[in-house]
């Protein structure tokens, strides 16, 4: 039995129909797990094909799907009441009030940090007990203690590492490489045994790059040697710009380049530095007395890759040279013309070296003739054969006539002026507005087309003077179409030829004259005359006492007797706003209804509707 | 006799976009920019009120014949308000055009207004109704284009409209007339002339022709004037014409004299803004005593001249 009518309007039936209704709010929750998952469990956790009727065997026959068993099954004994612990509240924490941004925020405000032994930020001069032992190898001299300095600045003590227990544990000692142990043949004793462990790598701090100045900037004149027969020393731009600032503690000394001699000492310089930098860095290869420290290393090993300090001592042989380079002031040569010192940074090429020579030109011959093509741009075409030589030996005179009849120039012919408008329209833009203000050439130019089209309507085109062209031409035709003035204007001037319009301030009150009283009347354009209808209100007629015309008293009472489903329509609204005898109504619903004020008023209630009224409000149709 | 300035009265701050005399001619009441309207006693030229109520500048005045109902229409206001002139009080406002009012006209009785707007349309309104849903009679949907005037003669209302066409509705014949004038370019001022057997138009080409109504005929036109982009209003009396221009002078026009050549006879200067307005004293319109004011004008640089 069907609770609920079927309607055909909301489809063939069914539940899905009900659906139809429902307005889809919001976004599905997300359930924990996927849909995947949901679709390949059941609703009690059974298998799927679980049956419940039929017997399949196994040792939980008959029990199976129960908690019994053969023994027997006892509930539990006591039963508990959570009714004492529901009253018990949970222990509200603050994170149960907070949504997920707030979760967020605690999660990221919780930082990270290395506590006590793990700390790899240690002052350095804690881990600086024994920089010199840790680090093996032949680094000897002064930059061993620099380099230890950095190194230890990322080392913490050995113990505190886990990382370094852990390889402790395999066998490697603080200070030493990764790798493969390389065997080491000792010279004296030819013990193959003894076996080196690798180098330790440098452990890199980027360091961002802050010597990004140009020539001359942060150099005091006080920084720059005096001489240069001190050592010169490596500048910071090293290959490695971590290690620059191992540098930072040197002098910048810098190789002076303005001597005379120039390119010469600079060379000798480099080439200086060079020895004393494989002086001084060496890795144990060169001692003084050309033997190696440590004996030769034969590396039988993997060949051992250049480490980065090796590629740094290669690249520290050519220093590059960034500092500015800064005149000595004692060189008087260095000076320039004013006697002032160049700006820092920039080096004064000696003046010998600047000149150069200046080499007379050739000498011409006598029968040299020069083609000039001065001033020709690519663009034009080349000129005829054989006008090139004429016009050559013509530059400077003027082409004349022969001339050009020579050169075989043809004139195209100039257009003649057509007058384009009639000469009525002429004499009219004549006497109308007359454009170019700015530019009084033009318009001279412009009335005198005007006056030529309006002379010589029938003499067809002419040519023209001086000063008029036939490009002008139509472009004053058209103004003087759009000047051309309306025929108020025109029928001043019928008979008077061409006069000048009234323009220009007068004195308040004159008087203009008139020619004739003869003239024919000014008439302005007739009005297009129709007629339509329209009904004025009654009212309206009522008030300025005019009698309405016939029309639309007809007109009127046909209206009322079409308005039956209007009127109840009003009375409805009436019936709903009317709150007594006595009150009045206010038909504002009514506003749009063509009803004239006079049905209105008829229609003010004064009495209950009939029943009517309610049927067609509550009645059964519609 | 060449027209003379009477008083240069300087009270609006602004544009003066209206001034008419009253049914007397013994005052003048202006309305401007300024969202004030002022009485001033034509022959002294003292101002005697300032009527203050309006939200926008005003665009037209009209004044009923018993000069009871002052009514004025303001640009963005888009009612009409009607005064009580002797309280100086405002005393209701129409509202319901859709669009700025830019013209009205009162009927003698000062039981009617007639308001014409930017938006089309005219709306007649009683303004003897009690409440204001019912105070608007009658819409007059026929315009193509905002009203730029308006008149009411006893039995006929004529509105003139930026369409070009000069409409007059006929209550008695249930008739509209509309004469469209050639030029197309929007009729800015009508009047009623000569006992009502002609129809003085203005339009933006920068004439105005005297028109007969009974076969819309052009009797006579003139021109002279600036009237090219603002809405420059004219008054015709029973021998001239007289217009405002956009060039700041009064051009008066003889009517009988000066209908041949269409140039004006007087060029007035004393004022120096756009003469928006200009209107004839009653008694110069109705051809009785001479002696007092001629003509009034309105200029938007906030002077108002009246000329004898």
């Amino acid at each position: 039995m069907n609770k609920r009518p079927r309607n055909s309007a909301t489809g063939t039936g069914g539940i899905a129909d009900d659906r139809v209704d429902f307005i889809h709010v919001g976004t599905e929750f997300p359930s924990a797990i996927s849909n995947q998952q949901q679709q390949h469990r059941t609703w009690d956790g059974k298998p799927r094909d679980y049956s419940r009727d039929a017997f399949k065997g196994g040792f939980s026959a008959g029990y199976h799907g129960t908690v019994g068993s053969k023994e027997g099954w006892q509930p539990t004994t006591a039963f508990v009441s959570s009714r004492g612990k529901r009253a018990e509240r949970a222990q509200m924490k603050p994170e149960d009030f907070m949504d997920d941004e707030d979760l967020a925020d605690i999660q990221a405000a919780r930082s990270i940090r290395v506590t006590g032994d793990y700390r790899t930020d240690v002052e350095p001069c804690e881990a600086a007990a024994s920089p010199a032992e840790n680090v093996r190898g032949g680094i000897i001299g002064a930059l061993a203690e620099a380099f230890a300095t950095e190194f230890s600045a990322v080392r913490v003590s050995p113990s505190s590492r886990v990382g370094d227990s852990i390889m402790a544990i395999m066998g490697w000692k603080p200070g030493q490489g990764l790798g493969p142990l390389s065997r080491v043949v000792d010279r004296y004793s030819d013990d193959v045994s003894k076996r080196l462990p690798p180098k330790p790598t440098p452990v890199l701090s980027c360091e961002p790059k802050t010597n990004v100045h140009g020539v001359g900037y942060g150099f005091a004149a006080s920084d720059l040697p005096a001489d240069t027969s001190e050592e010169p020393s490596l500048d910071e731009s090293a290959a490695l710009p971590a290690l620059g600032t191992l540098f930072k503690k040197r002098d910048k000394k810098l190789t002076d380049a303005s001597s005379a001699k120039g390119a010469d000492t600079v060379k000798k310089l480099r080439q200086q530095q060079a020895k004393s930098d494989k002086q001084r860095l060496s890795f144990g290869v060169d001692d003084d007395d050309g033997e190696s420290v440590d004996g030769d290393i034969v590396t039988t090993g993997a060949r051992k890759p250049k480490s980065a300090l090796d590629m740094l001592v290669a690249n520290t042989v050519k220093p590059l040279r960034t500092a500015p380079f800064k005149k000595r002031p004692e060189h008087r040569s260095g000076f320039c013309h004013d006697g002032r010192q160049p700006l820092s940074g920039f080096v004064l090429v000696s003046p010998s070296e600047s000149e150069f020579r200046h080499y007379e030109g050739p000498v011409v011959p006598e029968s040299f003739i020069g083609v000039h093509s001065s001033l020709k741009s690519r663009w034009d075409s080349v000129p005829a054969v054989g006008s090139q030589s004429k016009l050559s030996r013509e530059s400077g005179k003027l082409v004349t006539a022969d001339d050009r009849a020579r050169l075989g120039i043809v004139d195209t012919p100039i257009p003649a002026i057509q007058p384009l408008i009639n000469s009525e329209t002429a004499r009219a833009a004549l006497a109308g507005f007359k454009p170019y203000e700015s530019d009084p050439a033009k318009q001279a130019r412009y009335l005198e087309y005007l006056m030529l089209c309006a002379s010589s309507d029938n003499d067809g085109a002419r040519s023209s003077a001086t000063t008029l062209s036939a490009a002008e031409a139509p472009e004053f035709a058209r103004m003087a179409q759009v000047f051309k003035p309306n025929s108020v204007m025109m029928s001043r001037f019928i008979s008077s030829g061409i006069t000048t319009t009234l323009t220009g301030p007068q004195a308040s009150g004159s008087k203009t004259d008139q020619a004739n009283s003869n003239k024919p009347v000014a008439r302005g354009v007739d009005a297009t005359r129709t007629t339509l209808e329209w009904t004025p209100a009654r009212l309206l007629c009522k008030r300025m006492n005019v009698h309405p015309p016939a029309h639309t008293l007809a007109r009127e009472r046909n209206e009322e007797k079409d308005n039956s489903a209007k009127l109840r329509r009003v009375r409805a609204a009436d019936f709903i706003l009317w709150d007594g005898p006595e009150g009045s109504i206010a038909p504002t619903v009514l506003a749009n209804d063509t009803l004239s004020t006079s049905q209105l008023d008829n229609m003010a209630l004064t009495q209950k509707p009939d029943i009517s009224l309610f049927q067609s409000i509550f009645g059964d149709n519609e | 006799m060449t027209p003379r300035i009477r008083h240069k009265l300087e009270h609006h701050k602004g544009s003066v976009n209206s001034a008419i005399f009253d049914a007397s001619g013994a005052y003048v009441f202006t309305g401007g920019q300024d969202k004030s309207i002022r009485l001033v006693n034509s022959a002294t030229g003292e101002e005697i009120q300032t009527l203050l109520g309006h939200g926008w500048g005003i665009q037209g005045l009209a004044i009923s014949r018993d000069s009871s109902t002052l009514a004025s229409c303001g640009g963005t206001d888009r009612a009409v308000y009607l005064w009580d002139v002797g309280q100086a009080q405002l005393t209701r406002k129409l509202t319901d055009h859709a669009q700025r009012v830019d013209c009205v006209a009162v009927s003698d009785n000062g039981s009617i207004v007639v308001s014409g707007s930017f938006g089309k349309t005219v709306r007649v309104w009683d303004t003897r109704a009690s409440n204001s849903p019912q105070a608007m009679l009658q819409v007059l949907k026929e315009s193509k284009d905002g009203i730029s005037s308006l008149v009411l003669t006893p039995a006929e209302i004529i509105a003139s409209s930026i369409d070009g066409c000069a409409r007059t509705y006929d209550m008695r014949t249930g008739r509209v007339v509309v004469d469209s004038f050639g030029s197309g370019q929007p009729v800015v001022c009508v009047r009623v002339v000569s006992d009502g057997k002609c129809l003085l138009v203005s339009s933006m080409d920068g004439s105005i022709q005297l028109v007969d109504r009974a076969d819309g005929k052009s009797v006579a036109a003139f021109s002279g004037h600036v009237c090219k982009d603002y809405r420059i209003q004219c008054d015709a009396s029973n021998s001239m014409v007289a217009s405002g221009s956009e060039d700041g002078f009064v051009y008066v026009w003889d009517i009988l004299r000066d209908s041949e050549s269409g140039s004006a006879q007087y060029r007035l200067g004393g004022h120096s803004g756009i003469v928006n307005t200009v209107e004839f004293h009653p008694s110069a319109k109705s051809g009785l005593a001479k002696g007092h004011a001629m003509m009034l004008s309105a200029a938007s640089d906030g002077s108002v001249i009246v000329w004898e």
